[in-house]
């Protein structure tokens, strides 16, 4: 993302806005963790902490911004409650950092933890 | 942080303290912390700055509760079990926002430790709490301090083995000056009489923070209140 100010030019890049992205969603009650966004061998990976940017994708288009979030949520929570809240808490804090509108956050479901 | 958590006195008269309570009981419990709640969710919308400040909090919890409510509220079974999994499972398809979604999961864990019980006394009450607590913990990777998370935590602390067992040799289930971090169970009338009167339930939990800065300490509150608060690993989260 570019942006101009008077003095010069601002770039943020896709990987910041990802851990923005990812730092949000994990604060999120009932998000377990970040997933790959391809299953392996059929199953969902739960990503480190360290690789969690991997279970976010940020595209640009016409300057314009949309997050796709991949996750692992808790089981015996509301999903669509859940990922509701992600959608919003994850907009509210990447707009309030970068001080522009998101076009959409999009959140993908890629497994669910039984908890013991 | 004091709060003002606005109403405190019970809603809903229960008569004399009791012992153990039932699944009609119970209901009696669950009905005041709705009446509890209806009347003070604005004052916990206030709070609420977590994940978004929207101020909705409050409100959430009571959408959450009421449908936890209205799924047991006709029910005419005795056994606490079966209330608590209905409370649970309205809990969970009714659940409104982050507050509400952690509320769920609170009575879930709560229910679990309930599940094929007829009736629920001190002991089995702070069991449940502090399932409800590990369970609302489990659900995410990294838990918020300062949200309704660390207000069931604090609830549940006296509730840890060691006021459980004081209760099963017969002494006070919640120490009467325990009273002051749990509004679940009050002190019966006279303190020291070893009595634990089951009143409330977690959706009053905002209340204690309040009755801890205006009680009148005694000294033994004072060396209580110079020992650390319970740590997450103390209570094995």
């Amino acid at each position: 993302m570019n942006a101009q100010s008077i003095a010069g030019r601002i770039e943020v890049s896709p990987n910041a806005i990802a851990s923005l992205a990812a730092q949000a969603s994990l604060e999120c009650y009932g998000v377990v963790g970040m997933a790959s966004p391809n299953f392996v061998n059929g199953l969902a990976e739960l990503l480190h902490i360290e690789q969690r940017n991997r279970g976010v994708q940020v595209h640009f288009d016409d300057e314009q911004i949309t997050i796709d979030l991949f996750v692992i949520l808790q089981y015996g929570t509301r999903i669509s409650t859940v990922a509701d809240e992600m959608t919003q808490s994850v907009k509210f804090n990447v707009e309030r950092a970068l001080g522009r509108k998101l076009k959409a956050v999009n959140v993908h479901v890629q497994g669910l933890r039984v908890p013991q | 942080m004091s709060v003002n958590a606005g109403v405190t006195k019970p809603l809903v008269d229960i008569g004399k303290p009791w012992q153990q309570c039932d699944g009609q009981q119970l209901k009696k419990l669950l009905r005041s912390s709705l009446a509890w709640l209806d009347a003070n969710h604005e004052a916990i919308d206030a709070l609420n700055v977590f994940p978004v400040p929207d101020g909705d909090s409050g409100t959430n919890m009571l959408l959450t509760f009421t449908a936890a409510w209205n799924e047991v509220a006709a029910s005419p079974s005795s056994s606490v079990g079966e209330i608590m999994s209905g409370v649970a499972k309205g809990a969970l398809m009714g659940a409104r926002g982050n507050s509400g979604v952690i509320l769920s999961q609170f009575l879930r864990g709560m229910a679990n430790v309930m599940n094929n019980q007829q009736t629920v006394g001190a002991a089995g009450l702070a069991r449940a709490f502090q399932e409800g607590t590990r369970l609302a913990y489990q659900g995410v990777q990294k838990p918020v301090e300062g949200t309704i998370l660390t207000v069931a935590r604090g609830g549940g602390e006296p509730g840890h083995p060691r006021a459980v067992d004081r209760n099963r040799r017969g002494r006070r289930a919640f120490g009467g000056s325990h009273a002051g971090d749990f509004s679940a169970l009050e002190e019966g009338r006279g303190c020291g009489r070893r009595r634990a009167r089951l009143v409330h339930h977690p959706a009053r939990r905002v209340e204690v923070i309040e009755r801890r800065t205006t009680r009148r300490r005694s000294r033994q509150d004072e060396q209580r209140a110079r020992r650390k608060p319970a740590s997450r690993k103390r209570l094995g989260l």
